[in-house]
């Protein structure tokens, strides 16, 4: 059984259906990627998922336990880091994190050892008696997660938690959420950056219009979409021999001749392939100067299902 | 109950954190009953008048005697008009007048004669010396044949008329007795601004929801496993606490350092101080279910506050036509409930306490109605 499964959800504000007939499931020990435009239905799947919102039909299981029917149990295995900075100013680090480990029904030395872990695992344990105010936006980010993490949830909602920060830690905060991964923590990851979702994701849905219209790994989402790798060859010279029989090779789709130097092909399984091609190159004596691989990818595949980019 | 106390205890925590506002929570309602009480305690006092008579005509009698009935003067003589300036340089004095030589004389025979007149810095001072000064001179021009174009401080008259001269009042700030009873300046504007603090206390908590809302932390405390409800009414909790805590000292700092009698009834003060934190804090939930941001909402209830503090006569006692509004604001049923305690009316008390719960209860109805919006996470 999967430890959370969406079934043909359905929720509508007035006449507007923001989630449509959801049906999904992610299994234990994955790192979901949610994908989708702005109004695509994401959040509002998140806040269903959370208890925050109950969907007008369908139902929703995290854990065996029904979210609208069984909200303590779900929400007790549930760690949400909200894409807001959901954190008090006017508390310390450590009275943030304490608040909340507390509400999650920590009480004692279990308490400390938590808080003080959930810190030194976002690496803010030195600066700990300090008021968020003074804080870097990525640090108030990194805060942000060890409110979610104290109770060492099952599964943890990040929305967008790398929103308006410095690479280093957004760095920090994607090996942050490996490092909950391999600690046994199931997370549902959306971004507005593909190429994080591509980096961490195991396995990634992409929702569009309230539905998922596609879902599985990076590799099978490519191969699904029919996305053909390109190549751009740079020559000293373009022979034509060399161009007609690379027409003719069994996985070339398409050849163009750019100009007197350059050839744009499209193929598959180029990782295989490859050789052949250079190979047919050698042998009508071009020399080739450079080779541009343009290989399918997530943020293609998102703009051939929905027409619009990620960050539309 | 226990995720009541912890919101509670992190609330009081918040609360008690930011200096700024615990300064001006419970220091300024202190400064300011210092600074009104006795500013105005300090108007009602004694005008220090010097007065240079170089009359010794049949009116100059009249005029010591005028001046020295005079409660709201407090008169002493000068030996020259340069002895008048002296003491008004040295600040001796707050008002200074030079009567002239052969000014009973000049009255009899119909001239024209004129006082001179020395205003101190202090407006309100000034203003009662002339009032009493102008009355003296009043009288005479109303008593007897008068010179029509005598200027302000021209006069051909007899003696002054006692009594003729009453009716001299401040009108700022009104201390007289027939707006604040029998209390004093310090217990009227100690009742009025502690309960004007009380409002200000009591919406922190309130409007601090709406920005949870807007910041999201509102939807992670939702999403967690304690009940929503519980962490609100935590938060109201500590609120409560804290606005409780602010008028015990304001109580009793008032009373250890001004001297403010706020009567012997602690309970029935308890219950007013209660009852208005309640209707605050309901006031303040339907003021943030009908605002888009907590902004808005922060800026319509603190308008509103001054608006009932002003109406219901907590900023100056004589307020005019508005008075017939106070009624309808907390604030009249709040400090009324407490002035009537503090002087002992304990059946004043009790009606203005039952038009307290009154309201109270209606606002917490609408409350408990409105609440679902301030807290909705759509």
């Amino acid at each position: 059984m999967s430890l959370l499964a969406f079934k043909d959800v359905v929720k509508k504000y007035d006449m507007n259906i923001s989630v449509n007939h959801l049906s999904l499931s992610i299994e234990e020990g994955e790192i979901f990627g949610l994908l989708g435009p702005n109004g695509a239905g994401k959040s509002t799947s998140i806040h269903l998922l959370a208890g925050l919102l109950r969907p007008d039909s369908g139902t929703i299981t995290l854990d065996g336990f029904d979210v609208v029917r069984q909200p303590r149990e779900t929400k007790a295995r549930l760690g949400l880091v909200p894409q807001e900075l959901a954190i008090y100013e006017s508390l310390t680090a450590y009275d943030n994190v304490a608040f909340f480990a507390r509400l999650y029904g920590l009480r004692g030395r279990l308490l400390k050892e938590r808080v003080t872990e959930a810190l030194e695992f976002v690496g803010l344990s030195q600066r700990a008696k300090e008021h968020p105010s003074s804080y870097s936006g990525g640090m108030k980010r990194r805060l942000n997660i060890a409110c979610a993490i104290t109770h060492r949830p099952r599964v943890i909602i990040m929305d967008e938690p790398t929103v308006g920060i410095d690479p280093q830690s957004r760095n920090h905060i994607l090996e942050s959420v490996r490092t909950l991964n391999k600690l046994g923590s199931t997370i549902i990851y959306t971004s507005h950056y593909m190429e994080e979702v591509e980096a961490i994701g195991t396995r990634v849905g992409i929702i569009d219009q309230g539905r998922l219209i596609a879902c599985g790994t990076k590799d099978e989402l490519v191969a699904q979409s029919g996305q053909k790798e390109k190549l751009v060859i740079e020559a000293n010279r373009i022979a034509e021999e060399a161009v007609a029989e690379i027409q003719h090779h069994p996985r070339v789709e398409a050849v163009h001749v750019l100009d007197n130097n350059r050839l744009e092909l499209y193929m598959q399984e180029a990782d295989t392939y490859m050789q052949d091609i250079l190979f047919i190159l050698g042998k009508h004596h071009m020399g080739l100067l450079s080779l541009m691989r343009d290989k399918p990818n997530l943020e293609r595949l998102f703009l051939q299902l929905t027409g619009r980019k990620l960050r539309d | 109950m226990r995720y009541l106390f912890v919101s509670c205890y992190y609330e009081l925590k918040r609360i008690l954190r930011n200096r700024l506002s615990l300064l001006l929570l419970l220091g300024l309602p202190l400064l300011l009953i210092f600074l009104i009480g006795n500013g105005l305690q300090l108007a009602d006092a004694k005008v220090r008048t010097v007065v240079y008579l170089a009359d010794d005509g049949p009116l100059a009698a009249s005029v010591r005697s005028y001046l020295e009935e005079q409660e709201r003067l407090s008169v002493h003589y000068a030996d020259s008009a340069a002895g008048v300036e002296q003491q008004m340089n040295r600040q001796n004095a707050d008002y200074g007048v030079m009567i002239p030589a052969g000014f009973s004389r000049s009255v009899l025979a119909g001239e024209s004669v004129q006082w001179t007149f020395y205003p101190g810095q202090l407006s309100t001072r000034n203003m009662t010396a002339e009032a009493v000064l102008s009355g003296y001179l009043d009288t005479l021009k109303q008593q007897l044949v008068l010179s029509s174009t005598a200027l302000s401080g021209q006069a051909t008259a007899l003696p002054h008329n006692e009594g003729s001269t009453e009716g001299v009042r401040i009108a700022t700030l009104a201390s007289n007795a027939s707006e604040l009873g029998t209390l004093s300046t310090l217990q009227y504007y100690s009742a009025a601004y502690m309960i004007m603090f009380l409002f200000y206390s009591s919406m922190g908590t309130i409007f601090r929801l709406l920005q949870e809302r807007d910041q999201r932390t509102l939807h992670r405390l939702a999403a967690m496993p304690s009940p929503l409800g519980a962490v609100v009414a935590g938060k109201a909790l500590g609120m409560l606490l804290f606005a409780a805590f602010q008028a015990v000292i304001v109580v009793l700092a008032s009373h250890y350092l001004y001297g403010v009698d706020w009567g012997g009834d602690s309970l029935r003060l308890g219950v007013v101080i209660v009852l208005t934190i309640a209707s605050a804090v309901a006031l303040a939930v339907v003021v943030a279910s009908l605002s888009k941001s907590a902004k808005t909402a922060e800026t319509l209830y603190t308008l509103l506050v001054v608006v009932m503090t002003f109406v219901s006569g907590g900023m100056i006692a004589d307020v005019g036509l508005l008075a017939a509004a106070g009624p309808f604001t907390i604030n009249y049923w709040s400090s009324g409930s407490i002035r009537m305690l503090m002087s002992g009316d304990a059946a004043g008390a009790a009606d203005m306490l039952g038009g307290l719960a009154c309201i109270t209860g209606v606002l917490l109805v609408l409350a408990f109605w409105r609440m679902r919006k301030v807290v909705s996470l759509t």
